[in-house]
């Protein structure tokens, strides 16, 4: 008896061990009211959303591209995804997620106003100091001086310092991608196959 | 190794047990703390309410590999009670069971489990499993490390145990 009890015990904690491996994975819906990608075998799973459509080739944008992609957008410019904000005495810098940073004039709090959009290709995260701001561009880090703004100068580029993420500007859950080359250039997208 | 060390203690294995749980705890508290509901099945299904962040936690996108081995290790162990030759091999198994589910999200396994004629055969979730992961270099390493780490406690508490018998 007691090694019966002993071996059900056995089985159980298995099956908690591999459910819960199963468990931490990402979720996938069935119902077409869900967001996420499909269950392959659902038959009421928009075709674009089956997981057979997860196979698909990285579109890139090469480093040269990148590096002097940086440039100012004068004007309110509409925010798309809003990311980290950071304000200071006068202004107020918000991160809109992989596009850049958005600097709005808040010295009259009652009416800020807004200055321009820096576009800043795979931008998630900025600091300020003083009239320097930090950026991170894809895997650069950039340091560009506002003092002039929108007049803005680079004042230095640290290349290849964070980590190379081929999902960064991929939303997308149910894409996969398939042959990434780093050496090609960073991922702005993706094409699917079919 | 540790089921021969604390082979017939009640103690001893209640204190295994502990552990694991322990650990299957901070691996749980670091899913709610640092993933978000639409990366993780349990976390989505079970739509917990309350959201903790206790981001002093010491924790890394690799650690529930660890964990997950080290914790079931310690379980499988305080019930099974086996003896020396087999209580190495229980952290084995379980570090295999976690490279066999990490292999099955590599690219190549993918490809083919979905284009298989059997897939209707596999467990629908473990397909979706393979399907929906991203194969990690360093997850296997994890793994492997958590088989380690309880491999070489035991070891060290048996000569603990043995020194301690000695005097």
């Amino acid at each position: 008896m007691k090694r019966i009890l002993k071996n059900i015990l056995l089985g159980m904690v298995f099956l908690a061990g591999v459910v819960s491996i199963v468990a931490t994975s990402p979720p996938i819906y069935c119902n077409v009211a869900d967001s996420g990608p499909c269950d392959p075998l659902c038959e009421d799973c928009p075709p674009d959303r089956r997981l057979g459509y997860f196979n698909a080739d990285p579109v890139y944008l090469s480093y040269d591209a990148l590096r002097t992609s940086v440039r100012v957008v004068p004007g309110e410019q509409p925010i798309k995804k809003a990311g980290k904000i950071f304000v200071d005495d006068t202004y107020l810098y918000v991160n809109d997620r992989n596009r850049g940073v958005h600097i709005y004039d808040h010295s009259d709090p009652n009416s800020p106003k807004a200055l321009g959009f820096i576009e800043i290709p795979g931008n998630v995260d900025l600091a300020v100091k003083g009239a320097t701001l930090f950026v991170d561009s894809f895997i650069d880090l950039v340091v560009i001086d506002l003092q002039h703004f929108p007049e803005i100068t680079i004042s230095k580029r640290v290349t290849d310092i964070f980590p190379y993420n081929a999902y960064q500007m991929i939303d997308d859950r149910s894409i996969h991608l398939r042959n990434v080359d780093p050496k090609k250039g960073v991922i702005i997208g993706f094409s699917k196959d079919n | 190794m540790v089921g021969s060390v604390i082979r017939d203690s009640y103690h001893g294995r209640i204190l295994l047990l502990l552990i694991g749980l322990a650990l299957l705890g901070y691996g749980a508290a670091g899913y709610l703390s640092f993933r978000t509901d639409s990366g993780v099945y349990f976390l989505t299904f079970l739509k917990i309410a309350y959201r903790p962040s206790w981001h002093v936690m010491i924790w890394n996108d690799h650690l529930p590999s660890l964990l997950h081995v080290a914790a079931f290790s310690l379980v499988t162990l305080a019930i099974l009670n086996p003896t020396l030759e087999r209580a190495l091999y229980v952290p084995l198994v379980w570090a295999s069971i976690n490279l066999l589910f990490e292999m099955v999200q590599h690219d190549i396994v993918k490809e083919m489990l979905f284009n298989a004629q059997w897939r209707g055969w596999l467990p629908r979730l473990f397909v979706h499993y393979s399907q929906r992961g991203r194969f990690d270099l360093y997850d296997m390493f994890y793994s492997l490390l958590g088989a380690g780490l309880v491999m070489v406690g035991a070891g060290m508490y048996q000569m603990y145990q043995k020194r301690e018998r000695l005097l």
